[in-house]
């Protein structure tokens, strides 16, 4: 790319903030902010899962850390996230995905959505 | 998977344990003798005797002496402990509840240590007025209530007790509803 | 519900048992006499010199301090052995099709999401789950402790239809077994401190 004038380089950050950014957007999904003993009081729906790039060519492969709403089928969540990862990363920045490695780092039930939260009744 | 998913037998743990640290404690004996026989010689091919003077003394006891038969004794009767507690299954720990398996599992088995029959039992029997502590124990096919009271007249609370222990069992569906025996100490008020 | 070194320990404590058995037995024989008749010289008032000679052989202090090693050995092993396992499943493998990427989840993700679940069931004070067994043939041990007056059926059908369904559910196949352990927590220790409503 750096041959032809006025060529476009992409960083992997901006393919990793860029997946982040999808996987925030999708139901159920959440992130893996390990908080002391790996996962705790960060981990929720709502926080930004974490996603880590390997570029090689103009092709990449993602390793991505999340949580998931449970009970929801563990396969077909992670294969949509999968999915829509690919697509979307690829019309975003122009790099085709190949891979996506998803590791499930908790499973908690959907708090927002179904209006149940924890109160403090002390 | 044929195998239970809970453990009915006890796992001999504690005689185990005491097994091993008496294994390791004859290889620390043995080894302390022998490391001092090769340090008093000076070389590899020293003697065991060279290291612990016992063995010398050994060898002029007659088969018929009293520290012999006393050793042989204890040994065989250590060996018939350790050979009993190895075979025999020892009680039962868990109490079967029937439960069917929902359509989502192949297999579902739902089992009460006796601990928590003697909690069930326990907790029922302190409801009961005029109960002031209760003691249960359990194995796998009857409990043993023993509760203390400062009233005289035990027998009315005996009944109640054992009423309200044996309609706590049979709110659950065990597979075999354990038998209930009821004992009272009166207890000075 | 964690797994103990039963077997082990019922063989270790037969093969010990029989060596102290057959030794104690031997030398009670060659103490009262019965040896004699088999080995003639083996009387009661025989010394035990043959012993005390074994132990002066040269390099016997060597060879018992390899004995002694390999006791060491099987004692210190014997006594690790003794240590609860969880026995969990490995990593769960969980995706359509490896090359686009593989799903990764640990037993302890499950478990803990089980144990979650299960501490939603009513009058239920604590709960311990495992998994074991493949992302195919999943199996779940459970331990739950109830409180002392709790409806223990009403908490069996709760875990029979909800628990153990959401964790089907979740793992996309039928659990091929499931293990409840009921406890009774005696005093209420454990206070729940919040509620989600």
């Amino acid at each position: 790319m750096a041959s032809s004038p006025g060529g476009l380089t992409i960083a992997d950050r901006v393919i990793e903030k860029t997946a982040s950014q999808i996987l925030k957007g999708l139901p159920g999904v959440g992130g893996a902010k390990s908080g002391l003993f790996g996962f705790g009081s960060n981990a929720d729906l709502d926080s930004r899962p974490s996603v880590d790039v390997t570029l090689s060519g103009r092709s990449c492969t993602l390793e991505v850390e999340l949580g998931l709403a449970y009970p929801s089928p563990i396969t077909e969540a992670t294969e949509s996230v999968r999915r829509r990862l690919s697509a979307d990363v690829e019309a975003l920045t122009g790099v085709s995905v190949r891979q996506v490695d998803v590791d499930v780092k908790w499973l908690k039930p959907n708090a927002s959505g179904t209006g149940r939260s924890v109160r403090n009744l002390q | 998977m044929s195998t239970r998913l809970f453990r009915a037998r006890p796992a001999r743990v504690v005689p185990a344990v005491i097994l091993a640290i008496l294994i390791l404690a004859i290889a620390g004996a043995l080894g302390w003798a022998a490391i001092a026989a090769i340090v008093s010689e000076g070389s590899g091919s020293a003697a065991l005797s060279s290291g612990f003077s016992g063995f010398a003394a050994l060898g002029t006891m007659t088969w018929a002496a009293a520290a012999i038969i006393t050793a042989g004794a204890v040994i065989t009767v250590l060996g018939l402990i350790f050979l009993i507690i190895g075979i025999s299954p020892g009680a039962k720990r868990n109490i079967g509840y029937r439960a069917q398996a929902p359509e989502h599992a192949e297999r579902f088995e739902v089992v009460l240590p006796t601990s928590a029959l003697s909690n069930l039992a326990a907790a029922a029997a302190d409801s009961v007025d005029g109960v002031s502590s209760v003691r249960a124990a359990s194995n796998a096919s009857s409990t043993n209530v023993t509760f203390s009271t400062p009233v005289r007249d035990t027998d009315e609370i005996r009944r109640d007790v054992d009423a309200a222990v044996t309609q706590r069992f049979a709110s659950i569906a065990f597979d075999r509803t354990p038998t209930v025996k009821v004992r009272s100490q009166r207890r000075p008020a | 519900m964690k797994r103990l070194a039963a077997g082990a320990n019922r063989t270790g404590l037969i093969i010990v048992g029989l060596i102290f058995l057959v030794a104690g037995l031997a030398v009670l024989a060659l103490s009262f006499g019965l040896a004699a008749a088999v080995a003639p010289g083996l009387t009661p008032d025989a010394k035990l010199q043959p012993v005390a000679a074994v132990f002066a052989l040269p390099f016997s202090a060597v060879i018992a301090l390899a004995a002694a090693l390999i006791l060491a050995i099987i004692g210190v092993r014997w006594l690790a052995a003794q240590v609860p396992r969880k026995d969990s499943a490995k990593p769960l493998r969980m995706q359509e099709d490896a090359r686009s990427g593989v799903t990764t989840v640990t037993a302890n993700v499950i478990a803990a999401a089980v144990e979650d679940d299960l501490e939603d069931t009513p009058e239920v004070v604590d709960a311990q789950a495992i998994l074991r067994g493949t992302a195919r043939r999943p199996e779940l041990v459970l331990h739950v402790d109830v409180d002392e007056r709790a409806d223990v059926d009403a908490v069996v059908a709760d875990i029979a239809d909800r628990v153990t369904r959401n964790a089907s559910h979740a793992l996309g196949v039928p659990l091929s077994a499931v293990g409840v352990e009921i406890g009774i927590a005696r005093s209420r220790q454990r206070r729940q401190r919040s509620v989600r409503l």
